[in-house]
């Protein structure tokens, strides 16, 4: 990390917790700083965002919008200076007293610790040189889903896509909540790599998730510990399967050294038995929008539910205002917060929800409606996964499905539900909706995508169980040793799995995902095409194209196009068109209006072709018109413009 | 904002916060910049060996394994980079700067803040918390071992012996000066005691000894260290044991000789602090004590338990533990008799300080006399620290730049004794404090910019007496970065790794900085093995002595200049025989201090420049083609180190 990088982080701390001052709620001063790293985050990407498409993505751009939001919040923060001073006060007085006092700051401050190392280690394996000079990943978070990230990141950084078009096919709006890759777009410019940006980003962020957790859950439980229990529970969440798969069979197979290197995941086998993954393995690492999605949920809900009273219209309109920004970082966390907001306004019919609303929905039904994917994937089903993969159609599966994906967790909210205060009772019911959508409704194109309510409902729930253990954890000997054997059956699955993404050499990990070549004809690229050059590549998983220069290209990886709604089939079809030289050849090349076209390793593997075929290739493009401009280690790249 | 509140958000913890920011952003900005020094690639090396579990266990010459433990998790949490590298050693620096804190009640709350920022701040501190050797943490190991000591001999509690034992084996599980610190303090409270029972003697009751005999016995004890260390020599082996045993007997029966007196009273026995404390101290914890500093010896020596057989080498010949228990003494003893290592003159320390810690050793100057004039325990015991530490680091066979760290550290707490002691002087009086203000602006300001340059412009640059001969060139690291380019494109043109062969007497710190390169494809050469070179490998590094072993490679190669490392070894007082020259010799000072301009001796003789360890680099034409085509080639060889040099003795001409 270069200095330029750690003044902007700083300046983003510095601009968030500058921002919680113009929200008129009493917050304390480690929440202010806390908040502010998602606050600040959300409005420099937006600011930035704005200022780069009217100008473009650089150093200057990137580092005055950091300094305008600095100055701004802070002549405004000025007038609350007073409450700034007394807030630090606070801090120091209430820095003295013990860990378990609900005013101490220290839990807070360990938690951030804590997960700023976890993370730190999860990142600095993420990714890895190798030998050839190529890239090497240590977890199916990278090698998946990073995939896209990075190919929208490197699409902002190195190809200006303003505006905002699908970089992985081309011509596509852009229907994802890419704020999070715009983001961590915004570090390349200060002088870090591709890969670099996106570990700095994630590190950032995922460092104040766990305080921003333990913040909220403080408000919904009696102490400190069932706060911290409960934020554990939710980010070690996983069911029971590693109880089996674990205990029974991978420690007696391989001995206690398995734990050095684990075979696989326990929370999640894919989409056979397994279907609600870890929240942080499955949801915070590979889904990067949850980052912040998760964050400003929280949030949301400290300042609704610290308002309920008090009714103040500057927070109703503050929270607003958050919520409605959120469809460009995180659309299922908009649709969780519009989703309970309703509810509370319908079971309160009262004139200061239209603060609340007015914002949310001016800014949020716009970009709702920009991004509304083109394709409809929505459908109706009964009991989710039920007749799926290995799951029977019976009440055993059903309940066993639950038990084994979220342990015993469902039962213990329900309990923690019941025994609450009315009034959070009432706050909290809608939540349950999370757990009933995905057992009705198909509103995505992947079916697996309906977890994203359920870790929405163990996001929300979390504080409930935690408080459940920790009231028997106050009781006699055997409520003591049950809340020990219940908190185990929460953690254990999840923390294996959280282990793991820690290992660098877990099996099958480190994969090579990109090789020397790779790189090299990446470098070129950059270096040599023009940011709105637009490639004809071979669609798989990874290609250095997309996500080493973020160029726009025909398609990418056709099982993450179909999870946007775009026709991933035709592309398909059209690029095996291209590579096998059919008669529709040039009117493709002209239809995606490609200027350079790839032929290497991953195009000869992927579209079958053989040494004749590729030669006959090349001569028929050279022959066509197509200039040569790049030969080197197993890749050519044509630029195609003559053929269009 | 009203003045109450704004002197409330002044408040010493508000300061303590904005020194804390300062200090970490001295430690840590550009903290990978400088290119790594000889010693920091082998520690960094180390750590890596031991992360992979290759690491075979303690030789003294590479010092202990706390640091590559340490290290090697540092690189397992947040990865092997060069920043990592030098993070123990940072971090370590920064947890310095809240010693004085702890001696807040015997320094002063001014003083600790002063001497805080002092720590902060100083160049000579800064630069070795950003150098990754093991002496910022064995600093750091060593004041905290002095405050349990200070701590043990003042208010006694059951468990100070062991964090006293617990500290001294962390000591030794970094580095073998743990005996010169055992030694100094070993007389400190010998001294200490002596001196409890001639104030004993003489005052019947009272425990505090009085202003003539503490100063009469802590000037002796520094003055019979140095006659000691210099009927010592460098002998070496056995004969020095025996003669240090021989000064440590003496002490020991001066003490209990003297002792005789009052133990014929009995209550006298308490007004010995150290056998008070000794027996406030019950026996399950001295056991207890001992058992838990064993087991942690025992731990930290074999690899957590995993490898009790050594490494075997010649400095290292036996099982892991009395590897641990005598091979750092012997190695030591050894270096003694082996003659001068680093630089040979015994005012070393002394010119430094006074070259990069001026302001220090002035305000100290305050604190000393603060403390003839009102001795304590933990007064003598940091001046004893500070002026023990330049007698026996002087004294000692090697004289190191970053030895200077463990003098200067004590020498910073007397400086905040003397802050607060002027601060107490010139509080009650306006114009005195506002001048005062003034000064210790302007001298604060001073340091910071000493520090600046010295850390920050330039950083590694010879002109710097805090750089030492084993400090590569930025040409090092241009060509590291360029090796792995040459490789991918290499790689992937020909299917085949880049042969690069490498002179062993230029290895380091090429063994960190090519960690990733493919390690089966360059080896260390040496004037007796020339066989590699006739494997016409693709690029050579050659130093200026075995240029002709280049006679053996075939094939058509380019030849390229290369400087491996540098350094600067100034003749203090520039050769001058007269006091009519002290002109020249107060001129190329001030050059230097606010310039960094090296100078020459007083003949003009360029010998005083810094110097530089040149060589070749043998690049094959092919190779050299390749990396022009595909655009990698960075011209490593045109790298500023060169013109750099080349102006660092451009004098102006009279």
């Amino acid at each position: 990390m270069n200095l330029l990088t750690a003044v902007f982080i700083c300046c983003i701390v510095a601009t968030g917790f500058l921002a919680t001052y113009l929200i008129q709620n009493h917050f304390r001063f480690e929440e202010r700083l806390i908040f502010g790293i998602i606050l600040g985050v959300m409005e420099i990407s937006l600011l930035g965002f704005l200022l780069s498409w009217a100008f473009s993505v650089s150093r200057t751009i990137i580092l005055s919008t950091a300094a305008i939001l600095l100055s701004v919040n802070a002549l405004m923060a000025f007038r609350r200076r007073t409450v700034l001073i007394a807030d630090y006060e606070s801090l120091i007085i209430r820095s003295k007293r013990k860990w378990n006092d609900p005013k101490s700051p220290k839990v807070a401050i360990i938690l951030l610790a804590a997960s700023g190392l976890l993370t730190s280690r999860i990142m600095q394996v993420a990714y890895s040189g190798t030998d050839s000079g190529g890239v090497a990943v240590s977890h199916l978070s990278v090698y998946g889903d990073w995939s896209a990230h990075l190919s929208y990141a490197a699409s902002f950084a190195y190809s200006d896509n303003f505006p905002p078009e699908l970089p992985t096919a081309t011509g596509e709006n852009f229907s994802y909540h890419f704020g999070v890759d715009w983001f961590s777009a915004m570090f390349i410019p200060l002088g870090n790599n591709i890969f670099s940006a996106m570990e700095i980003s994630t590190i950032l962020l995922a460092s104040a998730l766990p305080p921003i957790l333990y913040f909220g859950y403080q408000r919904f439980v009696s102490n400190n510990r069932a706060a911290l229990f409960a934020v554990l529970i939710f980010l070690l969440s996983g069911g029971t399967a590693a109880f089996f798969r674990f205990l029974v069979e991978d420690l007696p197979d391989k001995g206690p050294s398995v734990l050095l290197n684990l075979p696989r995941s326990y929370a999640f086998d894919g989409f056979d038995r397994n279907w609600v993954d870890n929240a942080v393995t499955g949801f915070l690492y590979p889904q990067r929008p949850t980052l912040i999605g998760f964050s400003a949920v929280i949030i949301v809900i400290v300042l609704l539910w610290e308002n309920r009273k008090m009714k103040t219209p500057s927070i109703y309109v503050s929270a607003g205002v958050i919520t409605g920004c959120l469809p460009i970082f995180h659309i299922f966390s908009f649709g969780a917060l519009l989703m309970l907001s309703i509810f509370w306004a319908v079971t309160n019919l009262k004139k200061y929800w239209l603060y609340f609303f007015t914002p949310t929905l001016l800014l949020g039904i716009p970009v709702l409606i920009w991004q509304w994917p083109d394709r409809s994937g929505r459908g109706w089903h009964l009991l989710w996964v039920l007749g799926k993969s290995s799951w029977n159609h019976n009440i055993f599966d059903f309940f066993w499905f639950w038990i084994l994906n979220t342990g015993l967790f469902i039962p213990i909210a329900v309990l923690g539900m019941m025994r609450t205060s009315k009034e959070i009772k009432k706050f909290a019911l809608p939540i349950f909706a999370f757990l009933v959508i995905p057992n009705i409704a198909i509103w995505h194109f992947w079916i697996g995508n309906n977890a994203k309510y359920v870790i929405l409902f163990l996001l929300l729930t979390a504080p409930f169980v935690g408080e459940q253990i920790e009231a028997l954890l106050k009781g006699r000997r055997l409520r003591k040793m049950l809340s020990i054997v219940l908190l185990i059956t929460l953690l254990f699955t999840g923390a294996l799995d959280v282990w793991r993404a820690m290992d660098k050499t877990t099996g099958p990990y480190p994969v090579e995902y990109l090789t020397g070549s790779d790189v090299l004809v990446g470098e070129w690229i950059l270096k040599n095409t023009h940011k709105e050059a637009t490639f004809a590549t071979a669609n798989t998983n990874t290609h250095p194209v997309r996500v080493l220069t973020g160029r726009s290209v025909i398609s990418g990886s056709p099982g993450r196009l179909n999870d946007l709604g775009v026709d991933w089939n035709s592309r398909d079809q059209d690029l095996r068109s291209i590579y096998q030289l059919e008669e529709e050849f040039s009117a493709l090349l002209t239809k995606y209006k490609v200027t350079h076209l790839v032929l290497g390793p991953l195009e000869k593997l992927h579209y079958g072709l053989m040494e004749n075929h590729h030669d006959l290739l090349e001569k028929e493009l050279v022959l066509k018109g197509a200039q040569l401009v790049y030969d080197q280690a197993n890749y050519q790249v044509f630029d195609v413009r003559e053929l269009r | 904002m009203t003045t109450e509140r704004f002197k409330r958000s002044i408040s010493p913890l508000s300061i303590i916060i904005i020194l804390a920011v300062i200090a970490l952003i001295f430690r840590l900005l550009f903290l990978s910049e400088r290119p790594f020094h000889h010693d920091e690639s082998l520690d960094a090396w180390f750590s890596l060996r031991f992360l992979a579990g290759e690491y075979n266990g303690y030789d003294p010459v590479y010092h202990g394994p706390l640091r590559f433990y340490l290290t090697a998790a540092i690189f397992w949490l947040f990865g092997i980079t060069d920043l990592t590298a030098r993070l123990l050693a940072a971090i370590a620096g920064f947890m310095l700067i809240f010693a004085p804190l702890i001696w807040r009640k015997q320094v002063g709350v001014v003083g600790a803040i002063g001497a805080m920022t002092l720590i902060s701040i100083s160049p000579t501190m800064v630069y070795f918390s950003r150098f990754g050797r093991e002496d910022s943490l064995f600093l750091l190991l060593t004041t905290i071992f002095v405050i349990f000591m200070i701590a043990f001999l003042e208010k006694p509690k059951g468990w100070h012996p062991a964090a006293l034992l617990i500290t001294l084996v962390l000591s030794m599980a970094v580095k073998e000066s743990v005996l010169l610190t055992i030694f100094l303090f070993s007389i400190f409270i010998l001294l200490y005691s002596l001196q409890e029972s001639l104030s004993s003697i003489k005052k019947a009751t009272t425990r505090q000894p009085s202003l003539l005999v503490s100063q009469l016995v802590l000037a002796i004890g520094l003055l019979s260290l140095t006659l000691m260390l210099a009927w010592l020599g460098e002998g070496g082996g056995k004969e020095t044991i025996v003669k240090l045993a021989c000064y440590g007997g003496f002490l020991l029966l001066l003490n209990l000789g003297i002792r005789i007196v009052p133990t014929l009273r009995k209550q006298h026995l308490q007004a010995i602090s150290l056998i008070w404390s000794i027996r406030v101290v019950n026996i399950k914890q001295w056991i207890s004590s001992l058992a838990a500093a064993s087991i942690i010896f025992v731990a930290l020596f074999t690899q957590l338990f995993t490898n009790f057989s050594g490494p075997n080498t010649q400095s290292a010949p036996n099982g892991a533990l009395r590897n641990g228990i005598t091979a750092g003494f012997r190695y030591w003893s050894n270096q003694q008799s082996t003659g001068a290592r680093g630089d040979s003159r015994w005012h070393y320390y002394l010119s430094v300080l006074v070259a990069y810690e001026w302001v220090i050793l002035l305000v100290a100057l305050f604190g000393v006399w603060k403390i003839i004039r009102k001795p304590t325990l933990f007064n003598q015991a940091i001046l004893w620290w500070a002026t023990g530490g330049i007698i026996v680091y002087s004294w000692a066979a090697e004289r190191m730049p970053w030895l200077i760290i463990h003098i200067l550290l004590p020498t910073i707490i007397i400086a905040g004794i003397g802050i607060q002691h002027v601060w107490e002087t010139v509080s009650t009086r306006k114009i005195k404090k506002r001048l005062t203000y003034v000064i210790t602006i302007l001298l604060l300001f001073f340091v910071t910019f000493q520090s600046v340059i010295t850390n920050f412009d330039g950083p590694g640059d010879p002109n710097e007496l805090l750089v030492q001969a084993g400090q590569a060139t930025p040409e090092v690291t241009t060509w590291a970065d360029q090796l792995y380019d040459l490789n991918r494109v290499f790689y992937a043109e020909k299917g085949r790794h880049l042969s690069v062969q490498i002179d062993n007497e230029i290895y380091w710190p090429y063994g960190w900085y090519l960690r990733d390169f493919p390690t089966s494809t360059y080896a260390s050469i040496a004037p007796k093995n020339v066989t590699s070179l006739k494997t016409s490998p693709d690029i050579v590094f050659l130093p200026q002595w075995d240029r002709d072993l280049a006679e053996n490679l075939s094939g058509d190669y380019t030849v390229l200049p290369y400087n491996h490392r540098w350094w600067w070894v100034p003749q203090y007082d520039a050769g001058i025989s007269s006091l009519a020259d002290s002109h020249t010799l107060l001129g190329n000072w001030a050059q230097w201090i606010w310039r960094r301009t090296p100078w020459r001796n007083i003949e003009g003789k360029p010998a005083q420049c810094p110097a530089a360890l040149s060589g070749n680099v043998y690049i094959k034409d092919s190779v050299l083609e390749l990396a022009k085509q595909t655009d990698v080639w960075n011209e490593p060889h045109l790298n500023k180190s060169r013109s750099l040099r080349d102006s660092f003795c451009q004098f102006p001409k009279n």
